[in-house]
């Protein structure tokens, strides 16, 4: 790898986005206050439920936290992925790695993360959206507590169906079926066929205490380095052969990265992401009880890790130095810290304040210090407990669990919906007021004398005639239109409001004229139809 | 490799102190500073607020130019773009003295014909028109401002596309804006100060007319003005009525007494009753403010780091059974414990806001 050093919340910044959707085993206050300060758009952040923190400001609205768990919860497992997607108007960004949004993560541990802007010129970019939505309709089971804005949030990211043309970059994630193991293998089978791999390095901050797969490891290559901590448990890969490295000094000591690397004659194939090399992690399924996880797999160069595996950082085990080894006993080269915090988030929805309290440890739940104890409501989920008696007028909700006080701020559903309405992606941003397309916005604006242009020196009213101005505006909708390659299911739906809006000539003119733009345009069939329909239905009504 | 794509590690980031607090006064503290010394907080540069205003009014006699608040935004932040790099073609660095917004990158580094690489902590989300809207922008119009605005009108249609010929246009639009009084050419308010401050101290005064603004007005006329008395009569000043002293020596020795309990000092019951006696100095009136959900009591709770076992009446670090993290609360603790007597020379605990209004008074002279 090339000297690389990049910091998370200026890789975030760089990118206007108007939605960001974060995936995140941990998180902290500290963390969201600052993607606050750097992120434009709103944020949803998905957490592992028994990670979550109370949120003490959320930005207007613009954030909101929901807690997922793994498809079959148990003890050991939990929401592992770390990702960060950002959709503008023209493109995405998307940032996948070992990071959570935790202080941590950015302050104390050696995290390492591959980012990547999709500018949707090619079918590349499309085919790796498609996969994160893909894992995005996939975790829709795993909210904590059921929502529609999660579906909503994915109706407003997706496009239109498109025939799925494979690249070497794939966005992957273990699913019911597939571990992270078996995609990485189907990867090396699509694009790597009948080429044999000369060795395989594998770094990975946390291990299982034994491997049932490892030997279908060697299917791939023999030749294997595992790349750990000091200290880390080295026995479960003892008996399988495998080289085994620690860091040499400080660069490395106590990294959090998670990499497979399995290097060919001329290049290589990497494994990036949120799975670490264990049982839960790589090798399982979901039904399985794995965490979920997710990561990137691509091609490189063999000189684009060298710098990351390189001989002045790490040392490998001698026999002998394998012989004496002691593992540390330390708790933190284990990866299940379980969490027995309690924490709480509120939602309201249609001005009923719902508190949901996440309380492991059965605490006495109080309005005041000294108060009575407020009866909670069970919900599906173990230690989860629901209750509407703390509503109130401010945009936060306080209590008391045993002798804390909790503040959390009030994430106000609707708004936030409308906030991701307001953002961005709607075809027709641009043409508001009397740029409008909607003959009724239009005459308004016209009428409310917004046409009026106030000049420093002397002040010039200029009013073209309503129709002249609306011919225009529908030109240039139409020629932002043409650049657009694809189309999501809210344009395809916010394009049938609009034309169903009026009986208006001028809108007949719109739809006409969408049905011209749209009929030459491919994948985009369904909102052909629409016009198509409403272009018939419409010179019909107005003939007679 | 693709060129959009980027492996990369991920740097270290510094946290706001807030981290290491593990008893809320950080927010405490900030939050009675808003109270005691408005504006003083966000201010990086007074001459932001004049800018911010300007833009304003420029926007708002150039609505042609935008048809949303989308494209509105666009110009504001290339106007923001624009004046930041025009300041850094005359200053350098420590001539500027830091306090940029929205901004990490060196001056051939902003590409003012997008808003696209501007951290969003801009001028424009930080002195909204409700913060302050000065009379003085009048005279900046009436001076500069009104023949500059064709110019920035240019500047923002430009269309340009070969980066010779942007870059020529640049340096013609500088040419022409970087002239006496105008904001472009000087990241002080030159002969706009006066008038400035004296808005400035009105406001202040509307918000607090008790005798601490009193002691805060004669630093803003900067003949008087000498540094010690500057803390001393105000961060430090021992008037019951002030509550910045009070409460810095409380914060420092009740951290000291909790320390003594950590580590099981022989003498720890003289610091709890040095701690105790400070905490009963302080007025009433002070130990909670409406703006902020912690409330100061003798014994805190507050805390992500310690339980405060009432059987053993001491605090002690939370048993996570994790000891990484527990290192890492031992090491936050230690550098939070140092905060006392380590900032420039003094021994407060919490400056509040008063480095800030330092800088805002030394900016105004």
């Amino acid at each position: 790898m090339k000297k690389n050093s990049k910091d998370f919340f200026q890789s975030i910044a760089e990118y206007p986005h108007n939605i960001g959707v974060y995936l995140t085993y941990t998180l902290d206050n500290e963390v969201i206050e600052k993607l606050s300060e750097v992120a434009s758009g709103t944020k949803l952040i998905l957490h592992d439920f028994k990670q979550g923190i109370s949120i003490d400001d959320n930005a207007n609205s613009t954030i909101v936290c929901f807690p997922m768990k793994p498809l079959k919860p148990n003890e050991k497992n939990c929401f592992h992925s770390k990702l960060a997607l950002l959709k503008s108007e023209v493109g995405a960004k998307f940032i996948v790695g070992s990071a959570n949004l935790s202080v941590d993560s950015f302050a104390t541990e050696k995290e390492i993360a591959i980012e990547m802007e999709l500018e949707f010129k090619t079918d590349t970019d499309v085919f790796i959206y498609n996969q994160i939505l893909n894992f995005f309709e996939q975790l829709k089971s795993q909210l904590l507590i059921q929502n529609s804005i999660w579906e909503q949030t994915i109706n407003k990211l997706r496009f239109k169906e498109l025939p799925i043309k494979a690249s070497d970059i794939h966005f992957i994630f273990n699913s019911k079926e597939n571990s992270i193991f078996d995609e990485y293998k189907n990867y090396l089978a699509s694009c790597r066929r009948g080429q044999s791999a000369k060795s395989i390095k594998v770094a990975t901050p946390f291990v299982s205490d034994d491997y049932s797969k490892i030997e279908e490891v060697k299917s791939i290559t023999d030749n294997i380095s595992i790349y750990l901590r000091t200290g880390a448990k080295i026995k479960p890969f003892q008996n399988h052969h495998c080289k085994i490295f620690q860091p040499l000094n400080k660069k490395r000591e106590g990294f959090h990265s998670k990499l497979i690397l399995t290097e060919f004659n001329s290049d290589a194939v990497l494994f990036i992401g949120s799975a670490n090399f264990t049982e839960q992690g790589f090798f399982k399924t979901l039904n399985e009880s794995a965490n979920q996880e997710c990561g990137v797999i691509l091609k490189v160069s063999l000189q684009e890790m060298q710098e990351w595996f390189a001989e002045n950082f790490w040392k490998q085990l001698s026999e002998i130095e394998i012989a004496d080894y002691k593992e540390a006993e330390d708790k933190s080269l284990e990866f299940f810290d379980s969490q027995n915090n309690h924490y709480a988030w509120a939602e309201k929805e249609n001005s009923k304040i719902t508190t949901y309290i996440f309380n492991p440890n059965n605490l006495p739940i109080r309005k005041t210090k000294d108060g009575i104890k407020i009866k909670l409501q069970n919900t599906d989920s173990e230690f989860l407990f629901k209750t509407n008696e703390f509503e109130e007028q401010k945009q936060t909700v306080n209590f008391f669990i045993s002798d804390e006080k909790i503040s959390v701020s009030v994430f106000e559903l609707s708004e936030y919906i409308s906030g991701l309405n307001e953002k961005g992606e709607s075809i027709f941003d641009s043409f508001r007021g009397i740029y409008s397309v909607n003959p009724t916005e239009l005459d308004t604006a016209i009428n409310e004398g917004k046409l009026s242009i106030k000049e420093t020196s002397s002040i010039k009213i200029t009013e073209p005639p309503k129709l002249e101005q609306y011919f225009y505006n529908v030109k240039y909708l139409l020629q932002s239109i043409k650049h657009k390659k694809y189309f999501t299911d809210f344009n395809e739906s916010e394009i049938q409001n609009e034309i169903n809006k009026t009986d208006d000539g001028r809108t007949l003119y719109l739809t006409f004229q969408l049905f011209k733009a749209f009929n030459t345009k491919p994948n985009t069939e369904n909102i052909n139809q629409q016009t198509k329909h409403s272009c018939n239905s419409k010179s019909s009504g107005h003939s007679s | 490799m693709n060129s959009t794509l980027n492996i990369f590690t991920v740097k270290t980031v510094s946290f706001d102190q807030g981290e290491r607090d593990p008893f809320g006064f950080d927010d405490f503290s900030e939050k009675i500073g808003a109270e005691y010394l408005p504006f003083s907080g966000s201010v990086s540069k007074p001459t932001y607020y004049l800018f911010v205003a300007y833009v304003n009014h420029f926007l708002n006699t150039n609505k042609s130019l935008w048809r949303n608040d989308k494209q509105k935004r666009e110009i504001q932040i290339r106007l923001e773009k624009l004046l930041v790099y025009c300041w850094k073609s005359k200053f350098s660095k420590s001539e500027l003295k830091g306090g940029l917004l929205g901004n990490n990158f060196e001056q051939s580094d902003i590409d003012v014909f997008t808003s696209k690489g501007w951290v969003i902590q801009n001028a424009f989300k930080i002195y909204t028109d409700k913060n302050f809207a000065p009379e003085t922008l009048e005279l900046y119009l009436k001076r500069v401002g009104e023949r500059q605005m064709p110019i920035l009108r240019d500047f923002i249609l430009c269309d340009y596309k070969q980066p010779q010929r942007k870059a020529e246009f640049v340096n013609e639009i500088k040419k022409q804006l970087m002239k006496k009084n105008s904001l472009f050419n000087n990241h002080r308010l030159d002969d706009f100060k006066d008038k400035f401050k004296k808005e400035l101290i009105a406001k202040i005064k509307n918000r607090r007319k008790d005798e601490y603004f009193q002691l805060l007005q004669p630093y803003f006329d900067y003949k008087t003005f000498n540094d010690d008395t500057f803390w001393s009569k105000l961060l430090e000043n021992p008037n019951p009525k002030i509550p910045f002293a009070f409460l810095n020596n409380w914060f420092g020795k009740f951290v000291s007494a909790v320390d003594a309990d950590i580590n099981l000092k022989a003498n720890k019951q003289t610091f709890w009753n040095e701690a105790d006696k400070s905490f009963d100095k302080i007025s009433k009136q002070f130990l909670s403010n409406s703006k902020s959900d912690v409330v100061l009591q003798k014994r805190m709770k507050k805390s992500k780091w310690f339980q405060f076992n009432t059987s053993e009446n001491r605090y002690s670090f939370y048993d996570k059974g994790n000891l990484s993290e527990e290192r890492r609360i031992k090491n936050l603790w230690e550098s939070y414990m140092k905060r006392q007597g380590e900032d420039e020379g003094t021994n407060y605990f919490f400056n509040f806001r008063h480095s800030a209004l330092l800088r805002l008074i030394k900016e105004l002279r």
